[in-house]
């Protein structure tokens, strides 16, 4: 299957030329396999074990599925500064301004006991300090990338979208985190801000195509440190490799699911997995390595 | 007569610099600076493994293409006890630029605000120091917190403050990649006018190489927004000197080609060229210069001259004790 690629594009053209949307029927035929082919990789999975299917695993189950063995999330400054700064720029956008939008986000999470309350509550102030300092920062660097302006109506998407194909806590859930839906409802095209990965942007289109019975239409990563815009029209051959994808990586990560070890595969993701110290494997591989600094051999 | 440094509403001027009007943004500079930084590295293109360039390559590839590849050789040092200092004083700007207080003690502070961040390295290398070290990071650090105090202001709604602001920019379809961290990024263009004001923090004095950073800072983020910013420059934090500076076209000119007399030589050393020694005052700290016979030939040189010269000096009557004479 051809590897799916994100196109450049400049904020203009996001809303122009939207491809046409993939129809139900593909759908049906597409949620169809998916589930197929799930139920036969499931087979065996320990009672309550659930393979989580993510952006932050995907790419690692396709490439070395040890390297994608559950790390322990921990709630931190640096984690929260998406949530929190994100609510901060909906507020921004209905008139509040950058410092009021970020205490909003932070008495809103406290007072709904949204997920980054086990972090923010009871802080002393040198931490609050930072929390802030992380949230405002993610926001302001949304607020000055994005021209939000010209990207209207823009609903933004505050919470992850989870998706179990089949069934609530039967083995597999997929999540989508996408920003904003920017323009009409029927143009259906999805904002993400981060690191630009194809992989990615079809994954959350699946999870959203499954989760609403309807698929989007384009997908647009922003990704601020490199001013760069890039888009995934949404067609049937996009959302067939998000299937091939998450089933490759469903079974990659299944044998955990067993209780059996997870198959590893060293290579260049080794340089940049949580793993990589405990792995007798990936030590190994990079000590074979030629010694590089920046990139020069030294 | 001494100035006292800006202070509140007098760095918020600074920044803005309202007797300034704001120039019309050239569309045509971020490509050509793209242009020019990739005509540099065509030569020795393409490469087996993508070459990374931050400021710091960029100063030692210029400085001394040896002295570049022995540096990256070499096995990494702990941080000093002013990177430490200069890690913690970060911290507390971050905490001024959001409006928050520093408190009573400020490395406390830090090393929680870190601790938050999941930057568990900082507070390691804090215990790692000797109770001396800590003794004079800690009045260093706590003389400098109450200066950011008294001096640096609440910032304006619209400031739109970005702290350790990343840019990474690719050139040659990915085989180069730029990358560098502000610590505070401020204002933006607007449609068709320069408008970000770049900072870099400083718990040090100036140095030479300060300008040639903002340089440096000025190029990414003129590659990464499309538009040059409206300013660049350092805080320095223990004098309270904010030295902002409006970038010029001229400014821009002069970094790309520092930028690119570095990727040319980075990538020609990448492409397996053979690094060039270029010996200067600085040789005696290369990790080579024990290995290196044109720097110490340059040093021995050096100080020979030096030797005949203080030599010539004792000679000379103008030194005599009695002082100099009135011929």
């Amino acid at each position: 299957m051809t590897e799916l690629q994100l196109r450049p594009i400049v904020w203009e053209e996001v809303l122009q030329e939207i491809p046409a949307q993939v129809s139900t029927n593909d759908l049906r035929r597409l949620r169809s396999d998916l589930i197929e082919q799930l139920r036969e990789l499931t087979v065996g999975l320990l009672p309550g074990h659930e393979v989580q299917i993510n952006r932050r695993n995907l790419r690692h189950a396709l490439t070395c599925p040890a390297s994608a063995a559950e790390t322990p999330f921990e709630a931190n400054a640096v984690t929260t500064s998406r949530a929190l700064g994100l609510m901060a720029v909906e507020a921004v956008s209905q008139g509040e301004s950058l410092p009021s939008a970020i205490q909003s986000s932070v008495d809103w999470s406290l007072e709904n006991a949204h997920w980054t309350a086990s972090f923010l509550v009871e802080q002393v102030e040198p931490v609050r300090a930072a929390t802030v300092a992380y949230a405002t920062s993610w926001a302001a660097r949304a607020l000055t990338f994005v021209p939000w302006s010209t990207l209207q109506p823009v609903r933004f998407q505050q919470s992850t979208i989870w998706q179990s194909p089949l069934g609530y806590k039967k083995g597999v859930a997929l999540v989508a985190r996408p920003d904003a839906y920017l323009g009409r409802t029927t143009e259906r095209v999805v904002l993400s801000l981060g690191w630009p990965d194809a992989k990615v942007a079809a994954l959350d289109a699946l999870v959203i195509a499954l989760q609403s019975n309807s698929a989007p239409r384009r997908y647009i990563i922003g990704y601020p440190p490199a001013g760069s815009v890039g888009a995934l029209d949404i067609d049937s051959t996009a959302l067939d490799a998000a299937v091939a994808d998450v089933v490759e990586a469903v079974g990659a990560l299944v044998p955990e699911g067993r209780g059996e070890p997870l198959f590893t595969s060293p290579g260049q993701s080794c340089w940049n997995c949580d793993h990589r110290i405990g792995c007798a494997d990936g030590v190994r591989w990079m000590e074979l390595q030629p010694k590089r600094r920046g990139g020069l051999l030294v | 007569m001494t100035t006292s440094p800006p202070a509140g509403a007098e760095i918020l001027d600074l920044i803005r610099r309202p007797d300034i009007e704001r120039s019309d943004i050239d569309h045509s500079i971020a490509p050509t600076i793209r242009r020019e930084l990739e005509s540099a590295a065509d030569e020795h293109l393409p490469l087996d493994h993508p070459v990374r360039i931050n400021k710091e390559t960029v100063r030692r590839a210029l400085r001394c293409e040896a002295h570049l590849v022995a540096h990256l050789g070499r096995d990494v040092e702990p941080p000093t006890a002013p990177m430490i200092r200069g890690a913690l004083v970060d911290r507390l700007f971050a905490q001024r630029v959001v409006g928050f207080p520093i408190g009573a003690n400020p490395v406390s502070d830090a090393l929680a605000a870190a601790d938050a961040s999941d930057d568990r390295r900082l507070r390691a290398l804090w215990d790692g120091l000797e109770p001396s070290e800590q003794e004079e990071l800690r009045s260093s650090v706590t003389d400098m917190a109450e200066k950011l105090s008294s001096r640096w202001p609440p910032l304006p709604p619209g400031a739109y403050p970005r702290l350790q602001n990343t840019a990474r920019i690719e050139l040659c379809d990915g085989q180069i990649i730029l990358s560098g961290r502000v610590d505070l990024a401020l204002g933006r263009p607007s449609a068709e006018k320069v408008g970000t004001t770049l900072i870099d923090v400083k718990a040090g004095t100036h140095r030479l190489d300060d300008r040639d950073d903002a340089g440096w800072y000025a190029i990414l983020e003129t590659l990464r927004s499309g538009a040059p910013p409206f300013q660049v420059g350092n805080y320095y934090v223990p004098s309270g000197e904010l030295d902002l500076k409006p970038v010029t076209v001229e400014d821009l000119q002069r970094a790309t080609r520092r930028v690119a007399d570095a990727i040319s030589r980075v990538v020609r050393i990448a492409a397996g060229g053979t690094p060039k020694r270029s010996p200067g005052p600085l040789c005696p700290w290369c990790p080579a210069y024990e290995a290196c016979d044109e720097g110490q030939q340059h040093i021995r040189v050096r100080d020979e001259a030096t030797g005949e010269w203080l030599g010539d000096l004792d000679d000379d009557e103008w030194y005599d004790e009695e002082g100099p004479s009135d011929d």
